[in-house]
């Protein structure tokens, strides 16, 4: 009698602590991830984080919330928009909280599991951890991970996602993270007329195949196949910007030798990613081959392969530019499983109000 | 009178013989045999006072501040007995911080059947889990204890202010971290033991200033990255430790 009293207790107290801790039977549906044919296996750990289409679903949920911002008004997806491969379009710096500006141009954000540092200095190590990076920063999101994961409990959808994706109700800065990461690293970009024309599916016109040789050329030591960058931290001789004063790579190193060093970004997309280089200087791509088309007098830090200058002729550069078209992956800048969640409205652009100001 | 002082003299010599007995005849035994558990306090100082966050102090260089924030992780505790031999007795990372008292006492297994006379432990946070993205539980980001523009976790922080900080608001601040080659500010720390149940811990952040290095507000207010100045500043700080002896 009473060891039945003692186990009908402990069934009634499992069952309370149940309620409150709600597990979910239901284990999570995994999300097959495709290495695009001819690249390298990633770098992300996805053992892990596996990934998950509930994981994916609640990551991208997360991207375009405002309300990880304090106000409300800046969610990931204010500053790295679909239509512009996820970078900032037509700014040069982007809008933050309270009308700030970022110190460096929003970088396009796709093939981030092949990445192993992040942010155009390197500082970042590891996928995960650098949405802390806007979500504290004053000039970006500006708000404390204390108030986004009270934010977040209070919501019943949330709560709902957390234990599709995690298996349970609890919501930690770490969830919260591999969830993120999950969106992130489904942003793959492999679907250009270049991609197709690798996999012998389509084929160069005349001007794109020239353009093609001429940056295998010119460009490829740097900006290097099959992600259009070797991740390497460079100075092609750019005078620093005095009112901003980034030093790159040295921030991050504390080395004289990494000075206006940053990382050479990939050219994927680069049609719609304007403007260009890490302050946004270069409004138009013309721009950015009149610079490798002049001597760069910076020496120090100044790349050995550009001191001299790149030779261009203009009929080089048509052909240059009909080749970087061909990277344009237009699959996925219209991918709807990338797009605004059903149901969800994106936050008052910021842009509008600020810039009649 | 007499009666009374005598045997106030004598009592007392005779209860310390007899407690003596009864302490090396049955207590030693029955402690080292069973494996017990052990508390390990700190108690964070600044010179003789305890530390009050909001409390002002003065260190070596004649230097008065404040202090607001004095936070440290610490982790990997390993105990050695008489032979020398390291025992891991708590794996885990422990962030103690001088504004809670409950992250001041850590319980761990004491030795079986041997007597602890040394206390090792590392100041920091392990190295692997710096690189392999957000943790959880006291090593979650928003412990504010983690560098996000330049990914590392800070190991200890000293902050304050100070008249004699030149930066805005007369801050001075030592966030101090690093894991990579060359410019890690993992330390460990080693001490002797000679208590036989719980162990106190002394963490005089005056030494922060004054041990290895000389450090003054004066010419470095800040600290907020891995590096040279985080690395003296560590080299300084693994020697703010000391355990407290049984009568002290
Ligand atoms: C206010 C604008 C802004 C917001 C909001 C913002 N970002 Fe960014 N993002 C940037 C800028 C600018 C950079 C480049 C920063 C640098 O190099 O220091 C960047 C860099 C990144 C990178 C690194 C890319 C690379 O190639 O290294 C990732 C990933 C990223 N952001 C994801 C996010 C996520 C996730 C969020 C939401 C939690 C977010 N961003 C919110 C502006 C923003
Ligand atoms: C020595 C290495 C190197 C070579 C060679 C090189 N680049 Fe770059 N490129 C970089 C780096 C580094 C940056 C980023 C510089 C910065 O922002 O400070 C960059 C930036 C760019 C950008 C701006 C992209 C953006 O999103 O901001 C374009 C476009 C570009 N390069 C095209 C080319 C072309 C075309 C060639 C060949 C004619 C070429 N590059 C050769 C290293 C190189």
């Amino acid at each position: 009698m009473r060891k039945l009293f003692a186990i009908i207790s402990v069934c009634c107290i499992i069952c309370i602590g149940n309620s409150f801790v709600f597990v979910s039977s239901k284990k999570p549906t995994p999300l097959a991830f495709t290495i695009p044919k001819g690249w390298p296996q990633p770098v992300y750990d996805f053992k892990n984080n596996p990934l998950t289409k509930e994981g994916f679903e609640l990551g991208r949920r997360l991207f375009y919330d405002g309300r990880l911002s304090r106000d409300g008004n800046f969610s990931c997806a204010s500053c790295h928009q679909q239509f512009a491969a996820f970078s900032t379009f037509d700014h040069p710096l982007s809008h933050g909280i309270d009308n700030s500006f970022t110190t460096r141009n929003a970088p396009a954000l796709f093939n981030l599991a092949w990445q192993k540092e992040f942010m155009l200095d390197g500082g970042i190590n590891h996928l995960d951890v650098q949405p802390l990076s806007p979500i504290t920063a004053p000039n970006e999101m500006g708000e404390t991970l204390e108030n986004i994961l009270v934010k977040l409990r209070r919501d019943a959808l949330y709560r709902k996602q957390f234990v599709a994706a995690f298996g349970d109700t609890t919501i930690n800065t770490q969830r919260i993270m591999k969830a993120l990461s999950q969106f992130l690293v489904m942003l793959i970009s492999a679907d250009s007329k270049y991609d197709r024309v690798m996999n012998g599916k389509a084929s160069f016109n005349l001007p794109e195949g020239l353009g093609y040789d001429i940056f295998k050329q010119k460009c490829a030591s740097c900006h290097k196949e099959p992600f259009f960058t070797d991740y390497t931290y460079r100075n092609i001789g750019l005078n620093m910007d005095t009112t901003i004063r980034d030093y790159g790579r040295m921030r991050i190193t504390r080395n004289v030798e990494d000075s206006l060093k940053f990382r050479v970004p990939s050219l994927r997309n680069v049609m719609v990613t304007p403007p260009y280089g890490h302050d946004g200087r270069f409004y138009t791509l013309q721009n950015v081959f009149e610079h490798y088309r002049k001597k760069t007098p910076n020496g120090g830090t100044t790349d050995s392969l550009l001191r001299k200058g790149i030779p261009l002729s203009n009929f080089e550069i048509g052909q240059l530019t009909a080749f970087l078209s061909t990277l344009t992956d237009t699959t996925f800048l219209h991918n709807k499983r990338f797009a605004l969640p059903t149901g969800m409205t994106l936050a008052p652009a910021p842009d509008a109000e600020m810039h009649r100001k | 009178m007499t009666i009374l002082s005598l045997y106030h003299r004598y009592s007392s010599h005779l209860l310390k013989q007899l407690a003596a007995i009864f302490f090396l005849t049955c207590v030693l035994p029955v402690l080292t045999v069973a494996q017990k558990k052990i508390a390990i306090l700190f108690v964070n100082k600044a010179g003789a006072e305890t530390l009050q966050p909001g409390n002002s102090y003065m260190n070596a260089w004649g230097e008065t501040f404040t202090v607001y924030k004095f936070k440290y992780y610490i982790h990997n505790i390993r105990f050695a007995d008489s032979v020398g031999q390291y025992v891991t007795v708590d794996k885990a990372h422990h962030l103690v911080d001088a504004a809670d008292a409950s992250s001041t006492v850590i319980q761990v297994n004491g030795l079986t059947g041997k007597r602890i006379t040394s206390i090792r432990f590392t100041l920091g946070v392990d190295s692997v889990l710096n690189t392999t993205g957000v943790q959880t539980g006291v090593l979650d980001p928003l412990k504010g204890m983690f560098w996000t523009w330049n990914t590392g976790y800070i190991y200890a922080k000293l902050e304050g202010k100070s008249n004699i900080s030149a930066m805005p608001g007369n801050i001075f601040s030592y966030d101090v971290g690093g894991y990579k080659t060359g410019e890690s500010a993992l330390r460990e720390i080693t001490l002797p033991v000679t208590t036989d149940g719980n162990i106190t811990i002394v963490a005089d952040i005056l030494k922060w200033f004054d041990s290895r290095n000389k450090i003054t507000i004066a010419t470095n207010a800040v600290c907020h990255e891995p590096g040279n100045l985080a690395m003296q500043l560590a080299d300084n700080y693994r020697n703010m430790f000391h355990t407290v002896p049984v009568n002290e």
